[in-house]
């Protein structure tokens, strides 16, 4: 793939030698700079220089700047280069051929800094029993069992004691002490094609290559034995290419345009592997052998199966047609119609033996078909109407799990585990959206307006478990300018949302039985040994609902500018927006306030000054629960 | 079978503060120099507070009591707590000697301080830039 992106770049070179004979033309201006510069990081590059605006590290580096415009007998040409040493380069090309063919070309290519997390902050664990000294239980002094009367740690199980649960978080960095960098390129091109003998159409074209290449820090986590979260290195060779073509026709009254899209991306570096620890009981006395398997029930895999890949990017394909219609009419008027449609191809490797999935590809798919009219009632009033239906469709996974050891304990409602599990995951995605609107401004005086609007928005899920949400928006806005020295803007809006997606069920358990957020009898038969199976026992019985996004939002904006005199002007401006909703058992607020002002002063006809100030504040209420078990 | 579970719940706040502030100068020195400056500087806040959960009266397990603390919850809002500090310096200009040829030049001081360090460790940093050339239009 490196080969086609070396292709690319020697043919926008070629184009860019193509134009040199308009070099000789009379309208010909431009400049050439070339220098040195420097970088010089103390401490942590990651932020002061993560988007590397000389050079990555510290060091000298050449530099570079030409442009180029020549324009001749309907004839034109725009070339720029700007290089910063060998990584950092931009060059773009401006061609127009008799207004024929038009060409704009560029390449692009930056280096970044990514983030490197530290992982040294995961570390906790419930010591093995065999290290209980005796004496007061701490989390750091834990015996194997305890009587479940006194309290006192035994050494063994009995009638009257209970085991006490193991568990460990452990967080471990593989590369500590590297840095991670991708170097992104972007190269596009766009050419449009109007024949003289066909002066109301336009074709257009386009060819887009972005890479990104390096690497970047990958985590991944074994669970069993202890949640070992490890942090590892993973080569990024991604490819993104596009290819887009379509046309312009102005018939009259009508305008229509079209464009086609075709999307391939592509990940050409490998997945990343890792071995994962073996299931194990997390205690010390515990040692690993192929045959010791008492955990082996509750995994998909573990150490037995070697290096198996995560972190998966996967390859994607997507096409999509977009095409518009525009007839003017008489009065100002005016109608638009547009049809969208896309598809997104998803290809996923599954793993023959530990899961596999019935469709090859996951396919998301978009239809939009949107519809605008726009009228003058009067002298002052303008009215647009607007509507939109959407179909949004995702493929379901069917997916199969083959656990290891299945046989090796009856722990799902006392039957012995099958071989295999199927599954079916549902997306979210699936919906049909319908949008409708409309828009009245009023013309109250030469440059001042009234705007009235109101919005309606449906999406209606075809998973009933987040079903349908609407949302009903109103809002008003005034443009006015009280003075020749003064104008200002001020809206206002009003947005009501009722059941915004949200995760229903999130948190909070209660007790079927007592209503109470915990219970010590579990109502739930289906146990693993003694104790009840955590997924059906207490997630299954979790009612409070969470969202951070509201029911009631309202919004509020105002913008002044002054400007006295010739040489000073200033502006102010304030944003406030509250949010909130009030879910099942569960309470959300947001209130977010931005206001700003900005100064411009000519002290003299040679010094200009500018002052701006911003200052965003959010304030958020939200719920938060946290889930206590032993066992 | 002796486990207790449950869940414990609290209403908590997050709140983030965000200054920012711009300052810039051009001055047309004479017919041949043009010199600016420009200074930005930004401080951002984000803290998670209130969160105070406590053991219920109701929890009577024996493991429970002695081995877990929800008060052991409640610190991990140092884990959200942010603090940012941002100064851009830039100053730089460009010398005439002709219509045609000119010199620029440009330095930049950059500090990112790292006032509560998050996953990524302590980000502090300093950036010292500048460029010199010679340039020629036609």
């Amino acid at each position: 793939m490196r080969s086609t992106m070396r292709y690319m770049i020697a043919l926008s070179l070629a184009i860019l030698v193509a134009p040199l004979p308009l070099l000789a033309a009379e309208d010909f201006s431009g400049s050439v700079e070339v220098g040195a510069a420097g970088v010089s990081i103390e401490d942590s590059q990651l932020r002061v220089n993560e988007y590397n605006v000389i050079r990555p590290d510290d060091g000298v580096t050449a530099y570079g700047k030409a442009a180029i415009a020549s324009h001749s007998d309907g004839l034109g040409v725009d070339l720029g280069a700007d290089v910063m040493g060998a990584r950092d380069q931009k060059y773009g090309l401006g061609l127009d051929v008799y207004r024929v063919l038009k060409l704009d070309a560029s390449f692009q290519s930056f280096g970044r800094w990514t983030d490197h997390d530290q992982m040294n902050y995961l570390d906790a664990a419930i010591p093995d029993g065999s290290l209980y000294t005796g004496g007061i239980l701490t989390p750091n002094n834990v015996p194997g069992f305890v009587d479940k009367t006194t309290g006192v740690g035994v050494a063994s199980g009995t009638a009257g004691s209970q085991q006490v649960g193991r568990a460990g978080l452990y967080g471990e960095d593989f590369m500590k002490n590297d840095d991670f960098f991708i170097t992104h390129r972007n190269l596009e091109n766009e050419l449009s094609v109007t024949i003289p003998q066909l002066p109301q159409v336009t074709f257009h074209a386009g060819y887009r290559i972005e890479q990104r290449e390096g690497m970047e820090q990958s985590i991944g986590m074994s669970k069993c034995t202890t949640c070992h979260i490890t942090g590892m290195g993973k080569q990024i060779d991604e490819e993104t290419k596009d290819l887009s073509a379509g046309l312009t026709g102005r018939f009259g009254a009508l305008t229509v345009d079209y464009e086609y899209l075709d999307r391939e991306f592509r990940e050409n570096a490998g997945n990343a592997g890792r071995v994962y620890d073996p299931a194990l009981a997390p205690s010390s006395g515990t040692t690993y052998t192929p045959g010791n398997a008492v955990f082996d029930n509750r995994l998909l895999f573990d150490y037995e199966d070697g290096v198996l890949p995560y972190d998966v990017t996967p390859d994607s394909d997507k096409e999509s047609h977009v095409l518009k219609a525009r007839i003017a009419l008489p009065n100002r008027s005016e109608v638009l119609g547009s049809y969208v449609s896309a598809e997104v191809e998803s290809k996923i490797t599954d793993e023959p033996g530990i899961w596999t999935m019935a469709e090859e590809k996951l396919t998301t798919s978009y239809d939009g078909y949107g519809l605008k009219a726009a009228t003058r009632l009067g002298d002052r009033i303008r009215l647009t109407l607007r509507g939109k239906v959407e179909e949004l469709e995702d493929s379901e996974a069917h997916l199969t799990f083959f656990p290891m050891g299945t046989t090796a304990q009856p722990n799902l409602g006392g039957g012995t585990l099958p071989s295999s599990i199927a599954a079916t995951r549902h997306s979210v995605v699936t919906r049909d959206v319908l949008s409708l609107g409309a828009d009245m401004v009023y013309r109250l005086a030469r440059k001042s307006t009234l705007r009235l609007s109101y919005d309606f928005r449906e999406d209606d899920r075809e998973d009933d478990h987040f079903g349908k949400t609407e949302t009903h928006t109103a809002k008003a806005a005034l443009k006015m300018r009280p003075g020749k020295t003064l104008s200002m803007r001020a809206s206002v809006a009003y947005e009501k949302t009722r059941n915004p997606l949200q995760n229903p069920d999130a948190a909070g358990y209660i007790d079927p039985l007592t209503g109470l957020p915990y219970t010590d009898n579990p109502t739930s038969a289906i146990a693993i040994g003694n104790g009840p199976l955590y997924g059906t026992a207490y997630y299954d019985k979790r009612q409070t609902d969470l969202s951070n996004l509201p029911e009631d939002s309202y919004e509020g904006k105002v913008n002044f500018t002054w400007s006295p005199s010739a040489d000073f002007s200033g502006s102010f401006n304030l944003r406030v927006r509250s949010e909130e909703n009030a879910l099942d058992r569960s309470e959300w607020k947001q209130l977010t306030y931005v206001p700003g002002a900005s100064l411009w002063y000519a002290a003299s006809e040679k010094v200009d000054l500018t002052f701006a100030y911003t200052y965003m504040g959010q304030s958020t209420e939200a719920k938060f629960c946290q889930g206590w078990y032993d066992g | 079978m002796s486990s207790q579970f449950g869940t414990v719940c609290d209403q908590t706040d997050y709140n983030t503060d965000v200054h920012s502030l711009s300052l810039t100068a051009e001055f047309d020195v004479s017919d041949a120099l043009d010199l600016y400056a420009n200074l930005g500087f930004s401080d951002a806040t984000a803290e998670w507070t209130d969160l105070n959960l406590t053991t219920p009266s109701y929890v009577t397990d024996i493991v429970m009591q002695q081995l877990y603390t929800f008060e052991g919850t409640n610190v991990m809002t140092e884990y959200s707590k942010l603090h940012y500090q941002q100064v851009d310096l830039q100053v730089g200009g460009t010398y005439r000697f002709s219509p045609a040829l000119y010199a620029t030049a440009m330095a930049q001081y950059q500090l990112f301080e790292d006032k509560d360090a998050y996953v990524y460790g302590d980000l502090d940093g300093t950036a010292y830039r500048g460029y010199l050339g010679i340039g020629y239009n036609f």
